[in-house]
């Protein structure tokens, strides 16, 4: 359904079209606010009054982006508001790990030997995605949900700056960080599972 | 021809394929370490897009006003309505009474009466509306107190 259609039922009070919304964005949603807090309890709340609070901003939406990109705007600075109230958040802290790059090379060739080497098995690739899911919340919590959306939502830099009211080129390096980070991470997991 | 290592930029433009390789072809030709670098950040972004999906695990509660609307929909409720055409019908006794007290002393006292009863009728009738719209919201409230404490946790 088109956001127009759907915005319009949802100003017209339909329980259905608000099911919709919500079974259309809820991927979206969950990924920025899992990636963001931490506490079940916490984001349970927090994703009621998302939607809440969408709900009732609903008729100042202009189209002016689609209506999931307007909705994880709203959701992800419900998130952000949460962690700092509750000072977890620290935006200007940017690990530089640059100088260990070297260090990490070897276990990158060895990782990535055992990656495309052809024996490995269902059970290897399970294990990467596990040891891949507990490095991204590794990352900081926006790290983490700037990953979450291009990797994984494939959004673009653009739509991720509507959402993150970054500034285009911090997404791009924050995200240039975030991999680098989160290879670092996984490399050295690696490597100690494997010991 | 680039004979250093490529920089962390440029493996992960060409990783994602934001670059043309044709620029490194010949140092990635000799360069294994670099080769291995690309490839990595390439099982890396693999493996992000294949994360199974994360979902709530519990229902949303629609906002009330969406739930409310069905319940509200006369702009005036049953008992308001009732009294009004009660104190309607009476009041026009009223009249018709004091109209007849012109002619007979019984009439008179039949209207002021008729006018005590109908003042009785709209209190009663006002305390009974405060009492439904009180227990209307406390079962809303109730109502959305379940929800929320019997939806499913993570
Ligand atoms: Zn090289």
């Amino acid at each position: 359904m088109e956001d127009q259609q759907l915005v319009k039922q949802l100003l017209n009070r339909e329980p259905a079209a608000f099911t919709l919304f919500v079974k259309n964005t809820e991927g979206l949603v969950a990924e920025i606010v899992f990636k963001m807090i931490a506490n079940a309890e916490d984001r349970k709340d927090l994703i009621q009054d998302i939607y809440l609070n969408a709900y009732r901003y609903l008729p100042n939406f202009r189209f002016q982006s689609k209506l999931s990109t307007w909705l994880g705007s709203i959701a992800y600075h419900a998130c952000y508001n949460y962690l700092k109230k509750k000072k977890l958040l620290l935006p200007e802290k940017i690990e530089d790990a640059e100088h260990e790059q070297d260090a990490l090379e070897v276990i990158a060739n060895r990782f990535v030997d055992c990656f495309s080497n052809q024996t490995m098995d269902y059970v290897s690739q399970k294990e990467l995605q596990q040891l891949l899911q507990s490095a991204v919340y590794q990352l900081s919590p926006i790290y983490a949900t700037l990953i979450a959306l291009y990797h994984y939502q494939e959004l673009s830099y653009q739509e991720i700056s509507t959402i993150t009211g970054l500034p285009e080129g911090t997404v791009k390096n924050y995200l240039f960080r975030a991999r680098k980070k989160l290879k670092d991470l996984l490399l050295s997991n690696y490597k100690k599972e494997d010991l | 021809m680039k004979n250093e290592h490529l920089s962390e930029e440029e493996i992960q433009a060409l990783a994602l394929g934001t670059e043309n390789q044709g620029k490194f072809y010949g140092h990635l030709q000799h360069c294994l370490q670099c080769r291995k670098s690309i490839e990595t950040y390439q099982t890396i972004f693999t493996a992000l897009a294949q994360q199974p999906m994360i979902t709530f695990g519990f229902d949303i509660t629609p906002p009330a006003e969406i739930t409310k609307q069905k319940v509200k929909r006369m702009p005036v409720s049953v008992p308001i309505l009732a009294l009004g055409i009660l104190s309607f019908l009476t009041l026009s006794l009223a009249i018709m009474g004091w109209l007849a007290s012109r002619t007979t002393s019984h009439g008179l006292l039949l209207s002021n009466g008729i006018i005590i009863g109908v003042a009785t009728l709209i209190l009663c009738g006002l305390l009974v509306e405060m009492v439904i719209k009180y227990r209307r919201k406390i079962s809303t409230i109730r109502q959305f107190n379940l929800q929320h404490l019997t939806g499913s946790s993570f």
